[in-house]
């Protein structure tokens, strides 16, 4: 057991390695904007059992998503006997199999490559998903949907290649089904390489230490990790925490809905139930199982320890009871490509849930996903690529302001939760589409206010400068604000303004919804949701609001009406009596 | 002729001085003094003089390496800096790209504080789009109150980074001179100077940390011209950059960005320098100090090069060679976590206290302390003569990693090495297997006091057949300042696919990059026989994201040339990603020319003849420890070996600094240049 636990961080440090060259090949030869600027794509290594090894993540919701589709490949559709050294099988379907465990929606295309040893043992499987820029659908670009066959086609888990050799017909038919296929073709061959690359690599970790050894190490990795994690639970003290969020607050589409959670801490074993939670919609904002469970492995990983390496073993201790046909485990063929605006709710009703055991190790509420995509045709300006329909893509999953810390202020316009998705440039943007930017920027007076204050909303605006603009736009936190913590105050919601400023000025009513025609010239404005603040702001440190008066962050009059910190406007000074007093009075 | 090198770093300054016409060295060693450099290289220069019997007025060249920039920015240390962007996007520096890198599930991080606060970063009025057009005039009339602002702030630099600056710098220049008129006391880095390529942020951060750092670059340089003129030392001054090349004082005052990255750069170059003397093509370089790790891949013996380096969390997009870094070295801490796995690093007890075995007060194994229990390195090496050196070392390792492992306190230093090495083979394989190299086809050169007791263990789990331990390693990198270039990189970015490229349009954009590199050259009095431009062109597949930089020749750019290109880029696509795709569109994106200057360079004479001394009559003999194994090993005095001598695994060679361990099955030559060659006959097993 000694050297094995040397030899497991050695083991370790090598399946990190092909995990993270298979992510890294697929984001720097993709072609899609999502995959190449924003990493949406991501790659594990499994064992023979399907057991989750290594992780190359940068997106918090893949976190084992692969796990759930594998095995239901593995049970239903392709049992192991069935498999060949060569192989690669693909499928895009959320409900392949009958339940929701298959892919997360119909753009994330997910391909498995059995690893045989010596192209005789099966030893286990590289499976790589990718974001994909169009697979069909309704609309160019993303939409409201309520049936999943208007959110692209369809393929339960089929064989691309089948001992090696690819399946032609497959590969035109997918073609055929995409607005993008030149883009779809390279990012596909993009996810293929990434396949292999891990099949290689593993192969030569064999290699070195032996299938023995390696099987070996590999489950004493997951019991590590289990260890760890058992470790944190049992910190946690017994007993049920319940708490609730809304979604589609705003009413649009008979919001809102109410998604709800019970935790339950026995030892160091801990439950999640989402007992009580409405049922599916017709909408896009269902979440699969798949998603949901990965969404509270990920808000797990949060309030424990960080370090504790990605794998099997994080979940044992883990039970989630997700009832089916709710918004957190839908069932076909009810729509679930939006299912982010579910996923990052359940992210804040986790921290809500946990505060009231871990209140150290929890943040406010935040800003969830703000989707901004638009596209449109230029032939003059933007003449090149556009595929069959001339349109060129561009958009961000807009970063906004997070919670607030119990030890410190949450993090301005940086990318939420489960998506983390790095924005892309904005002259790459303006190069690759005709639109052009008018504004990036911090928001002003949109923290919530704390003791530690929420990150700052991001103000974001842009005009279009081509023709037959579809625009469509995502937002969780239209109504209801994103809540504080222990007397910190909520944060902002989100909005989106159509030619702010000018006489056809249009704010939309709801913060998502069908696509929306533009026409040359106009602009859109996006103001993101912030978080919520920490802790009763009138006993934040002077200097700290100081300080974002000085940055010009926050007002003067919020400093003092919020904050209780008399400032000169002029000279920028704290008024220490004038404070104390105002504070003393609260 | 006589050329000086000086390399500052963390803990020492190294010296180094050659005859370049004999191709004589000469090395010394001196604290770094880090309250006033100048002390420690004056201090330096005194002792290399002194060694060598040079007058100082003799010293024709001096090169100097130093870590001001990286230190200055780690420690946040420099006069207030400002910044002009175009209206709306003041807070683009501080946005980023706005997601977690580090550690996704780390909730707790903490943003990387923006270089300029959002109070002094301004904005001003003017736009130009993508294709360099204007879309909005610019608003000189903006540009009094921002400097009535700067004068109230007491701001002494500032940095411009316009929209679309790299396609039309106009409005940028416009502004550069409006400030430079109204506020002539005042410091201005523009980014179409420092850095013309698209991605706003990335070029923003790199003009950011450029104007950041000019108020102290100049002073720094003053301090040295005077210190220099002071002791009559008449030489040429120049400055190693992190581009494998060096620059004159003048130059470096207005681009310390370029400086930022340079302190592993010289050990590369003395790599480079070696392995073409040797005939080794391809090359890893592999440099342990006492806290880090830095490998980069040398093929063809030429360097490679990136333009998306960090430093402290700041990104730079100019130039640079792409090396990977590790945070565990010599001085790394081990412990064992409450999973009960043994980790190392990235903690390190450093210079003071340093490994238990040092004796100043360190109580922390770290991984020198694991290779002295394992016998791979002999206590004789310390400088200071150390009771019980190898009980207390002992002692600590059980305490701290043998007991609450229940292991054996020989297991447990041997699981300390086993770990590193893994952590280490981790940094190689990013440059190499990563970037579609095979370890296999290169030899690993390792240097700096740590890398001969780790190469042959790494080497050997690469696969790779050959390491080289230079005579010296511990001084080895400051050879490679007085073995340097003059070098300026040019960029231009235009996007242009394989239709709109022709030769005519190629040959306007790489003639214009080309007389940039010759005035900069020339600014640098480098005569025209000693000119060199290489080209290189950055190209994508229509839709990436990411180039591929493709080298091209020089001259006339023909068709031929272009289809050249074309057919090489398709071929680095396959090797690094495993596919390429023919039929699809490529596009044009960057366009590189690297202006250098070519130094004379001494024929390095090893130093070892000189030091060379007699063998001691009888063969000392000691214990070290392979894969649980005791073995008696011989113990070597390296300056005591003959050329051409074999040595059979397992065995430790000595000398001053640094130890090297030949591995059970490994056998190491000493070749003519005293040089140690370890085989570790990876393919006879």
């Amino acid at each position: 057991m000694a050297t094995n636990s040397i030899l497991l961080e050695v083991v370790n440090n090598a399946l990190r390695s092909v995990a993270e060259q298979m992510t890294v090949t697929m984001v720097r030869s993709s072609y899609s904007t999502i995959v190449k600027e924003m990493m949406d794509c991501s790659s594990a290594v499994f064992d023979d059992k399907g057991q989750m090894l290594s992780e190359g993540a940068n997106v918090p919701i893949h976190l084992n998503c692969l796990g759930p589709c594998l095995n239901t490949v593995l049970t239903k559709f392709f049992p192991k006997e069935e498999l060949n050294p060569g192989d690669i099988i693909l499928t895009n379907h959320p409900y392949a199999g009958g339940e929701s465990l298959g892919s997360h929606h119909t753009k994330d295309l997910i391909m498995i490559a059995p690893i045989f040893y010596q192209d005789k043992e099966l030893v286990g499987f590289s499976v790589t998903m990718l974001h994909h820029k169009d697979v069909g659908g309704i609309w160019t670009g993303d939409s409201w949907t309520v049936e999943i066959w208007q959110e692209g086609f369809l393929m339960e888990p089929v064989k691309l290649y089948d001992k090696g050799v690819r399946n032609e017909a497959l590969w035109r038919v997918i073609l055929n089904n995409t607005r993008t296929p030149r883009d779809m073709k390279g990012d596909l061959m993009a996810q293929i390489s990434a396949c292999n690359i891990g099949v290689k690599n593993f192969c030569q970790i064999i290699d070195k230490y032996g299938i023995e050894t390696v099987r070996e190490v590999t489950a004493a990795l997951m019991d590590y990790s289990e260890k760890l994690t058992r470790a944190e639970i049992a910190e946690i003290a017994d007993g049920e925490y319940v708490h609730e969020e809304k979604i589609l607050d705003d009413g649009f589409s008979g919001g809102p809905y109410t998604i709800k959670l019970t935790v339950r801490v026995k030892g160091d074993n801990i439950e999640f139930d989402y007992t009580g939670t409405d049922p599916q919609i017709k909408g896009p904002i269902n979440s699969p199982l798949s998603a949901t469970t990965s969404a509270t492995y990920y808000a797990m990983r949060c309030v424990t320890d960080h370090n504790i390496p990605s794998n099997g073993g994080c979940q044992r201790p883990i039970k989630v009871i997700a009832p089916e046909g709710t918004l957190v485990n839908c069932q076909a063929p009810n729509g679930c490509f939006q299912r982010m605006v579910t996923d990052h709710i359940l992210v804040d009703l986790i921290m809500g849930a946990m505060s009231q055991a871990v209140p150290t190790k929890v943040m406010g509420d935040s800003c969830g996903n703000n989707y901004d995509f638009c596209n449109g045709t230029n032939l003059e300006t933007h003449p090149r690529g556009g595929e069959a329909t001339h349109r060129q893509y561009w958009g961000e999953i807009v970063p906004g302001g997070l919670g607030a810390r119990a030890t410190k202020d949450g993090l301005s316009v940086m990318a939420c939760h489960v998506t983390n998705c790095p924005i892309p440039p904005l002259e790459a943007q303006e190069i690759e589409a005709p639109m052009m930017f008018i504004e990036r920027a911090l928001l002003p007076d949109s923290e919530g206010a704390g003791k530690y204050r929420s990150g700052f909303a991001h103000r974001r605006k842009w005009v279009l400068l081509g023709y037959d603009g579809l625009f469509s736009h995502v937002s969780q936190k239209g109504f209801i604000p994103p809540q504080g913590l222990f007397g910190g105050q909520p944060g902002r919601c989100s909005q989106w303004i159509i030619n702010e400023g000018r006489p056809d000025e249009r704010i939309l009513e709801y913060t998502m919804g069908d696509v929306i025609p533009l026409e040359y010239g106009d602009t859109i404005t996006c103001l993101t949701a912030s978080g919520g603040g920490y802790g009763d702001p009138f006993e934040r440190d002077v200097e700290l609001v100081l300080e974002d008066v000085t940055l010009g962050l926050v007002s003067v009059e919020r400093a003092k009406n919020v904050y209780g910190v008399v400032i000169d406007p002029q000279t920028l000074t704290v008024d220490a009596e004038a404070t104390e007093a105002l504070r003393a009075a609260h | 002729m006589y050329r000086l090198g000086i390399d500052t770093g963390g803990t020492n300054t190294d010296v180094v001085l050659t005859n370049v016409e004999t191709g004589r060295m000469y090395y010394a060693k001196t604290p770094t003094t880090p309250k006033a450099l100048m002390d420690g290289i004056m201090n330096g220069i005194e002792k290399i003089v002194k060694i060598s019997g040079l007058r100082n007025d003799e010293i024709d060249e001096l090169v100097y390496g130093t870590t001001i920039v990286v230190n200055m920015i780690a420690q946040k240390e420099s006069e207030a800096s400002a910044l002009i962007t175009t209206r709306g996007f003041k807070d683009v520096l501080e946005i980023g790209r706005a997601y977690r890198r580090e550690n996704i599930y780390d909730i707790q991080m903490e943003a990387t504080e923006p270089l300029v606060k959002r109070n002094l970063r301004f904005e001003i009025s003017g736009r130009m789009n993508f294709q360099g057009k204007e879309t909005e005039p610019l608003n000189l009339d903006e540009i009094p109150a921002i400097v009535e602002e700067l004068r109230a702030k007491n701001i002494k630099s500032v940095g411009i980074c316009l929209m679309h600056s790299y396609a039309n710098p106009e409005h940028e220049m416009k502004v550069k001179e409006a400030l430079q008129q109204a506020w002539p006391e005042g410091f201005v880095s523009a980014s179409a100077d420092i850095n013309p390529q698209f991605r706003e942020y990335e070029r923003t951060s790199t003009t950011v940390i450029n104007a950041y750092m000019m108020p102290n670059m100049a002073s720094h340089i003053m301090d040295f011209e005077q210190h220099m003129e002071d002791a009559q030392i008449g030489a040429d001054l120049y400055m190693m950059q992190s581009n494998a090349g060096v620059m004159t004082f003048d130059v470096a005052k207005y681009k310390p960005v370029a400086v930022a990255d340079s302190g592993p750069i010289a050990g590369i170059i003395a790599a480079n320098y070696l392995a073409k003397m040797m005939g080794e093509k391809n090359i890893i370089t592999f440099d342990i100090g006492g806290t880090s790790t830095d490998v980069a891949l040398i093929q063809d013996n030429v360097i490679k090069f990136t333009t998306e380096s960090h430093i402290e969390g700041y990104p730079i997009s100019v130039p640079s060679v792409d090396l990977s870094f590790i945070g565990a070295g010599g001085g790394s801490i081990a412990y064992v976590d409450r999973g009960g796995a043994l980790k190392v690093g990235p903690v390190s007890a450093g210079a003071d206290p340093g490994p238990v075995c040092y004796g100043r007060g360190g109580d922390k194994p770290t991984v020198t302390d694991a290779n002295l229990v394992t016998g791979h390195i002999r206590p004789e090496i310390f400088e200071e003569n150390l009771d019980n050196a190898l009980e207390k070392t002992m002692a600590v390792i059980d305490e701290h990693i043998a007991k609450p492992m229940g292991i054996t306190v020989m297991q447990a230093a041997e699981g300390i090495l086993d770990v590193v090495n893994s952590n280490m083979l981790r940094a190689i394989k990013l440059i190499s297997v990563q970037k579609g190299y095979d370890p296999r086809e290169f030899a690993l050169v390792c240097y700096g006091g740590g890398g001969g007791m780790h190469a042959g263990a790494i080497a050997e789990e690469l696969e790779m057949e050959r390491v080289i331990v230079p005579y010296s390693p511990g001084t080895f990198s400051a050879m490679g300042l007085v073995l340097s270039d003059i070098k300026s990189d040019c960029v231009h970015t235009k996007l242009l696919t394989r239709e709109q490229v022709n030769a005519q349009l190629l040959d306007e954009i790489y003639a214009k990059l080309d007389a940039q590199g010759i005035a900069s050259l020339e600014e640098q009095d480098v005569p025209e026989e000693d000119r060199l431009l290489v080209r290189t062109c950055d190209m994508r597949y229509f839709g990436q994201a990411f180039e591929i930089s493709v080298p091209m020749p020089a001259g006339q750019v023909t068709d031929e040339i272009i289809e050249k290109l074309v057919d090489d880029f398709h071929e680095l696509h396959r090797q690094m990603y495993g596919h390429c795709m023919k039929e699809d569109p490529i596009e044009f994106v960057n366009y590189r020319v690297s202006a250098i200057g070519s130094f004379v360079k001494p024929d390095v004479v090893s130093s070892a003849s000189a030091a060379k001394r007699e063998k001691k009559e009888t063969q000392m003999y000691g214990t070290a420890v392979f894969k649980g194994v005791e073995h008696t090993v011989p113990i070597y005095e390296r300056d005591t070996l003959e050329v051409g001598e074999i040595i059979q695994g397992p065995a430790v060679i000595g000398e001053m600094g640094a130890t090297v361990v030949v591995y059970p099955g490994h056998h190491a030559e000493v070749d003519a240049m005293q040089n140690i060659i370890m085989y570790t006959n990876v393919n006879k097993k």
